[in-house]
């Protein structure tokens, strides 16, 4: 638990709704 | 890019490889934030600025502050979009 690499930041809308 | 906040109708869990957001309004609906999106996020709720919280980010990676700015302004965008995250305005008076 190695240095991360950056990535570009990804948002995901969930297809779920209680 | 604008200063932002992100919006009280929003709840972050946010850990170092990634995030997840419920925004309350109306039905309810769940987002997840891949890792350096939740890094962004979380200096942004301290209250950093947009390019304040990119350069954080910037600078745990190790990577171009440029870069990291332009794609933090395009989450931005697509956060807005969503109404996750509001600009900043400072209150006025108007007459």
């Amino acid at each position: 638990s190695t240095p991360e690499t950056y990535s570009a930041p990804q948002l995901f809308e969930l297809d779920v709704v209680k | 890019m604008p200063d932002l906040h992100p919006a009280s109708t929003v709840h972050a869990t946010i850990t170092e490889r990634g995030g997840m957001l419920l925004d309350v309004r109306g039905r309810g609906r769940w987002y997840a934030l891949t890792g350096s999106g939740a890094l962004w996020w979380r200096h942004l709720a301290k209250g950093a600025t947009a390019d304040e919280a990119a350069d954080a980010v910037a600078a745990h990676f190790g990577s171009d502050p440029e870069r990291v700015r332009a794609d933090m302004r395009n989450l931005a965008r697509e956060l807005q979009d969503r109404r996750l995250l509001h600009v900043y305005s400072r209150g006025r008076w108007h007459r």
